[in-house]
């Protein structure tokens, strides 16, 4: 049976689930204080999140999906670089991968959400008549 | 790249929401389309000039 809540029960409800991971993870982590036990639970939820399709997948959404994943991957990198450089002084500890999965995923769909909030404010604005 | 899509679709009275429905997009990708922020894609831009019933040259130009 699908909830009415819910306009489009393929994607929203995988994205529900995600998002539940990704929020018990982080609520894991407020809790317990213990980062390497919370973040498989963020990085899955995180990465998932990011790579379920939208409700409408048009070619302009995976444009912005594929722009946002590309910046996503520049910014893990260069902070893999950095950690490294002030690991090697004993400054930070080294970034692990579920750390970058969790970084490049919230880069990712920060940008994503924001170009997406975006298009729309100014769809809305060109066309107030929709 | 610029387009006539915000002319052509006065001219038949849609809404940018009537039109993505038609094409099967999103209104935000029509208005990416008609602000020039986004280029569509050949299949897309066959449909759009189908819809239309004219030439894609008709509708975008370099």
């Amino acid at each position: 049976m699908k909830i009415k809540l819910i306009k489009n029960f393929d994607t929203d409800v995988p994205k529900l689930l995600a998002g539940f991971i990704a929020f018990s993870g982080l609520v894991g982590f407020l809790m317990t204080h213990d980062w390497q036990k919370s973040a498989w639970a963020i990085a899955v939820g995180l990465s998932q999140l990011l790579l379920i399709p939208e409700a409408i997948n048009d070619e302009r959404v995976q444009h912005l999906k594929l722009k946002a994943i590309s910046v996503g991957f520049q910014v893990g990198l260069l902070a893999a670089l950095l950690s490294y450089s002030f690991a090697r002084h004993g400054v930070i500890s080294v970034l692990v991968a579920l750390d970058l999965v969790i970084l490049v995923s919230s880069t990712a769909l920060g940008l994503f959400y924001y170009w997406r909030w975006r298009d729309g404010r100014e769809a809305k604005k060109a066309d107030p008549g929709i | 790249m610029k387009n006539r899509l915000r002319e052509l679709r006065s001219e038949k009275n849609w809404s940018q929401g009537e039109l993505a429905e038609r094409l099967e997009v999103s209104r935000q990708t029509i208005n990416a389309i008609e602000t020039g922020k986004y280029d569509p894609s050949l299949p897309l831009a066959f449909k759009i000039a189908k819809l239309f019933r004219q030439p894609i040259e008709e509708i975008f130009e370099p």
